[in-house]
């Protein structure tokens, strides 16, 4: 796939948006990272399958949006700008209808919204086989099923086209529930017997093979990924220094077991480094996830945002304003297409 | 190199062995064609040589297979794979990556080469299969035979003593299939590499094949046996060993020359055939100057055409040639830029639900995306409900041999017996137009045989069939005019005899021996016995009637 930069640049642009989404609910910040991340999704290429494929799951995801503003709406009944009422005998709906439900509902659409635009980005400009190089062959097992779910996605919803059509063909049309039955059955067998020819053709195509280090035990990977996610996790629902802690420790556990049992790495027919076009972007994201960091760290009140009990003007920093535009690095740098070039060739 | 000594094999989900008591040994240079029917065991074989069954499969595993020595059994796959390369039928599921030179150069990378001994292993794939043009294609836009060649080269390029390959012509061209056989002997008699085939397609196969091993139900019918000692003995009969017991040849012919020189000392020679005119009826469904691109490569460019009632019109042409395309505007499933498409006179885009399966039956190229995820019978009455005839799901199951696995759930029959369902779906509702995507794939002789027939019977009731093949016995048998495609332009119309005949990679090994009168086994059988009838002895090298035709 020809794209602009190499694939850990991207990685890091991922990862340093979806930071700064995870950690605020501030709606100015949401704001300016959507449309960061919008002009970037927008100045890629669509053509590949998978590009299409995650435009429908961008509507699916705008939709649902919608619908948790309606929910909070409905669900919600405080706040100070009452708008509305529903009779107060309706089982969880009756009550007060608020703006402040209306604007945390929006808010919450927003930042989900910004994540899977994140993800589609991710998708659309790093192709698979980048993202499987990036998979340390140590992993071998989880590798596969990583590969395998990154397939799945991608021709589940192809598989959802494909039936839909062969529907029409026989005349047949979802009219009620009940008829999701004859879509969702088809689509998962499809998808998972896709998914099962994949991983066994992977297999039959030396992927874990034992020359290019042992593989690092099942249970090993999943441990250190079950660390890595409990420090993420933590770190984003702000007790930092004991997520940063676990981080740490999972980072340092798989780098060494990496480095001790990949004594024979596996070769790369396309390099996928960090080169000269990407220190832009790589500083940026640097940036972004140290300002907003630091932010963390010193509590900086901007973060925070909550539309309950008075809806009141978000505050505005504009060092964290500026890091959350810096995504929309990748959209507006010149230069020429990056093409991963084959050594030897 | 490969030993297999009491080979049992039972699937956990199934309630009769898959193998049971294989023995082969296949030696440095030996080209193997395992043969049978669908769900003889061929698959299963096959995945037993390079340790996914029983690894990835799981299931009940007897007797030993040894690579090298090394027993499979505590070998993994994925280590195996340095000596053995594998490549399994269905190329749509089996591509990792996204371009096609990063999927060839998935399986090397794995194995640990450096990058000058990939680049090289790759372009020597690329150029044996004939893709280099596709170097840098993104896979999801390509045909389904260009990814077969891909799938292929990827194995290809692994550079393993041992090839096994599961139907690996089944979506290939004439012209790709020619090529991969000449590649894979090549490897053969260059490298000593061994290589195993499943395969149904065996008119080729054979000519470049030194073993034949026939499994039936999982057993090996006659042990391994050499090719020519096999043709006598097997079941499913290639068309050149038919002919030469319908003309009472001495011997069996291995390919078109073998028939040939057969057909010059033994005769007889056969009078010219006058072509077959064909007179179109009324035309049920027509393409007008169509035009469908994506991005900047053009797929279809202006086609115009038209289908008759009663008739079976065949598209053929190169992988990527725009056939499946074709197909599926007619079937108004494909958006197109330009022109446009009509049945009796009616837009297909317009065409209510309601009104589509009577009109427009359709099987696309993965049958399986037909079903509903029901069981065999369910999924053919909800095709026939709308029929009001009481009892035909019966009939249909009957016609297409389902009855047996008509409580079976539709996703877990073999890949002929799905075929043969779509094909079954498809016709439920006795569609005026049925348009079949490349209905062969998977079949075995028997199912390609029977769906002959049944595209002869729909033609006879006035159906207009289209389909897209590679399979030239087929195209020979059914069609009544051939369409062939190229780059998304029709380059060639007429009769079969007159497009094989422009077109010599088409033609079928009966109509390369005895010329293009005779296509078929078929048409030399009726020949004969016209000429039996009239009690004209058949002479050897001497015309009955007319010239020679130059066979």
């Amino acid at each position: 796939m020809t794209q602009r930069f190499s694939a850990p640049s991207w990685l890091l642009w991922t990862i340093s948006s979806s930071f700064i989404v995870l950690v605020t609910r501030n709606p100015l910040y949401l704001v300016l990272v959507l449309v960061s991340v919008i002009a970037v999704y927008l100045s890629l290429e669509h053509r590949s399958a998978i590009a299409l494929a995650w435009s429908t799951v961008l509507r699916i995801g705008a939709v649902i949006a919608l619908i948790s503003v309606v929910f909070n709406l409905l669900t919600v009944h405080s706040g100070d700008l009452q708008f509305g009422s529903l009779p107060e005998s309706l089982p969880i709906v009756g009550g007060a209808l608020t703006w402040n439900a209306v604007v945390y509902g929006a808010i919450s659409g927003m930042a989900l919204m910004c994540l899977l635009l994140i993800a589609a980005t991710l998708s659309t400009a790093v192709d698979r086989g980048a993202m499987v190089r990036m998979v340390p062959q140590s992993f071998g097992t989880i590798g596969i099923a990583a590969i395998a779910a990154l397939s799945i996605f991608p021709q589940t919803i192809q598989a959802i086209g494909q039936v839909r059509e062969s529907h029409r063909t026989r005349g047949l049309q979802i009219r009620s529930i009940r008829d999701l039955q004859r879509l969702v059955v088809p689509v998962l067998d499809i998808g998972l017997e896709r998914a099962f020819h994949l991983a066994e053709s992977m297999e039959s195509r030396a992927f874990g093979h034992r020359a290019s280090g042992p593989g690092m035990p099942v249970w090993f990977s999943l441990g250190i990924l079950v660390l890595m996610t409990t420090g993420i996790v933590t770190v984003a629902i702000g007790y930092l220094l004991a997520g940063g802690l676990i981080l740490g420790c999972g980072l340092i556990t798989f780098a060494l077991l990496a480095r001790s049992r990949g004594a024979h790495p596996i070769s790369h027919y396309r390099e996928s480094n960090l080169a000269r076009p990407d220190i832009p972007v790589v500083a940026s994201a640097l940036s972004m996830i140290g300002v907003t960091a630091i932010a963390l760290i010193a509590s900086d009140d901007s973060l925070v945002f909550s539309t309950y009990p008075e809806l009141d003007m978000p505050s505005f920093s504009v060092l964290i304003g500026i890091a959350c535009i810096l995504p929309v690095l990748p959209a507006i740098l010149p230069g020429p297409l990056l093409k991963a070039e084959p050594n030897g060739a | 190199m490969l030993e297999i000594h009491g080979l049992r094999f039972q699937h956990h989900s199934s309630a009769r062995p898959a193998l049971r008591g294989i023995d082969l040994a296949v030696e440095s240079g030996m080209f193997l064609a395992v043969v049978g029917p669908s769900g003889s065991g061929k698959s299963t074989l096959l995945r037993a040589i390079n340790g996914l069954v029983p690894h990835f499969h799981g299931g009940q595993f007897g007797g030993r297979v040894l690579i090298n020595g090394q027993d499979t059994r505590r070998t993994s796959t994925a280590d195996l794979s340095r000596s053995v390369g594998f490549a399994g039928q269905d190329p749509e599921t089996q591509t990792v990556f996204d371009t096609v030179v990063d999927d060839i150069a998935f399986g090397p990378e794995n194995l640990g080469f450096n990058r000058t001994k990939i680049h090289e292993h790759v372009q020597c794939a690329l150029g044996d299969m004939g893709i280099d043009h596709l170097c840098e294609r993104d896979i999801s836009t390509l045909s389904g035979g260009e990814r077969q060649r891909v799938v292929i080269a990827g194995t290809l390029a692994m550079g393993s003593r041992i090839l096994v390959l599961d139907e690996p012509l089944s979506q290939l061209d004439p012209w790709g299939a020619e090529e991969l056989l000449q590649t894979l002997d090549g490897l053969r008699q260059h490298q000593g590499v061994s290589i195993v085939v499943a395969e149904h397609r065996l008119d080729n196969l054979l000519r470049y094949c030194t073993h034949v091993l026939e499994l039936q139900s999982g057993t090996s019918v006659n042990g391994l046996l050499r090719t020519r000692t096999a043709l006598r003995l097997l079941d499913a009969r290639p068309a050149l060993v038919q002919l030469a017991e319908t003309l009472n040849w001495p011997e069996l012919p291995l390919g078109v020359a073998d028939a040939r020189e057969l057909h010059i000392r033994h005769g007889p020679v056969l009078p010219d055939q006058p072509e077959n005119e064909f007179y179109p009826g009324i035309t049920r469904i027509s393409a007008s100057e169509i035009t469908v691109s994506a991005g900047d490569a053009m797929i279809l460019d202006g086609v115009t055409m038209a289908v008759s009632e009663a008739s079976v019109t065949v598209f053929m042409g190169r992988n990527g040639s725009g056939k499946t395309t074709l197909l599926r505007a007619l079937a108004g499933l494909q958006a197109i830029d330009s022109g446009s498409v009509t049945i009796e006179d009616h837009a297909v885009s317009v065409l209510s639900n309601r009104d589509r399966p009577s009109a427009i039956g359709f099987v696309p190229q993965h049958p399986a995306s037909l079903f509903l995820g029901q069981s065999v019978r369910e999924e053919v009455e909800t095709s026939t409900s709308g029929t009001g005839t009481p009892g035909r799901a019966d009939a249909i199951l009957r016609q297409f041999r389902l009855e047996h696995l008509a409580e079976h759930y539709s996703y877990d029959i073999s890949g002929g017996e799905r075929q043969r369902l779509a094909i079954a779906i498809a016709t439920a509702a006795t569609p005026r137009v049925l348009i079949l995507d490349e209905p062969t794939r998977g079949m075995d002789q028997d199912a390609r045989d029977e769906l002959g027939a049944h595209l002869n019977e729909l033609r006879e009731a006035g159906t207009a069939v289209v389909l897209s093949t590679h399979d030239s016995e087929l195209a020979a048998r059914v069609a009544d005019r051939v369409l062939l495609l190229d780059h998304g332009s029709v380059s060639l119309v007429g009769s079969p005899a007159f497009v094989f005949s422009n077109e010599p990679a088409l033609m079928t090994d009966t109509g390369l021996t005895l010329g293009p009168g005779y296509l078929t086994v078929e048409s030399v059988a009726r020949e004969v016995g016209r000429l039996c009838r009239l009690r004209v002895p058949p002479r050897s090298g001497t015309a009955i009637f007319g010239a020679d035709t130059g066979a």
